[in-house]
């Protein structure tokens, strides 16, 4: 195993999620609900969590947000993305660690998308201290479901490309 | 696409449906509306909401300053200096149980209500 090819890749994966978190954030959503987002880099999260394992997706997840702090520098919206990120990633590890026979790729990232709304209307309601926050969930939800299904239709794809990358360049 | 993915998918559907009209039923039992405006945990100040009310109240926090417009039973943010601006395309609100929410800011609009006894009005 050459891991030098393998901290390029993840380096790499970690470029494409910050590119698409930024990108992200230059789209305006038809709803405003506060925490929205399309969660385009969940692609990149659940690809890496499909390809490389749960601790690699871990880092990778944990140095996009980082990065976005530094980015965007609004540590507000960090704490809120910090705790999405990683809640959903252990759900989406879950789900598709014990379940994955009854799930596919879709339906991990709807339930990944569902723990980071559930994280993140929770985190905001405990930081602004109030419950009625949580009104904004069932929203959350339904929105939820286009992106988290256009997630893990997307991973597909992506899972699909990446393993042929890497079976060619013989990395393992 | 597995058959669990598409009962997942009606699931969730159920639970966001269901918890839509949670927050709609519990809007409907108040016939006295006040907003509240909350900075940082702490009420800012709070106003009867009714169709006579006309009101601008400027919040200002260490990270900017929210303009709050309350006129004809509705509240909207007008004008914000937040980077994402969410408060302001929220539009207005109008009944108990919505709220505007300026996260960058910690400023939260609610609409509350409370519950009057019609028995003790007529009495």
């Amino acid at each position: 195993m050459n891991r030098t090819r393998e901290f390029i890749f993840l380096a790499l994966l970690t470029a494409f999620a910050v590119l698409l978190s930024v990108f992200e954030n230059l789209i305006p959503l038809p709803i405003a609900a506060p925490g929205a987002k399309l969660g385009l880099a969940n692609m990149i999260i659940l690809s890496t969590l499909v390809v490389f394992g749960f601790k690699k997706s871990f880092t990778v997840n944990i140095v996009r947000t980082f990065l976005i702090l530094i980015i965007i520098g609004n540590p507000i919206s960090f704490i809120y993305s910090f705790f999405g990120a990683i809640s959903s990633l252990i759900v989406m590890y879950i789900v598709y660690k014990y379940f994955s026979k009854y799930f596919s790729l879709i339906g991990v990232s709807i339930l990944g998308a569902v723990a980071h709304n559930t994280a993140q209307v929770a985190t905001a309601s405990f930081i602004l201290e109030n419950i009625n926050i949580f009104s904004y969930l069932p929203i959350m939800y339904l929105i939820s479901l286009f992106t988290g299904f256009f997630v893990g239709f997307s991973s597909n794809f992506i899972v699909k490309h990446l393993n042929k990358i890497l079976n060619k360049v013989d990395w393992r | 696409m597995t058959k669990y993915d598409k009962i997942l998918i009606v699931i969730v559907v159920v639970i966001s449906l269901f918890g839509m009209y949670l927050v709609k039923e519990k809007a409907l039992n108040y016939n006295k509306k006040y907003v509240e405006i909350i900075v940082d945990g702490n009420e800012h100040s709070k106003y009867v909401l009714d169709d006579k009310i006309d009101k601008e109240i400027k919040v200002e926090v260490d990270e900017g300053y929210n303009i709050i417009h309350i006129h004809d039973g509705q509240v909207i943010v007008e004008e914000s200096n937040c980077d994402n601006q969410l408060c302001v395309r929220k539009g207005v609100i109008e009944e108990p149980g919505e709220l505007i929410v300026c996260l960058p800011h910690k400023v939260v609009v609610q609409i509350t209500g409370t519950q009057e006894d019609l028995d003790s009005i007529s009495y």
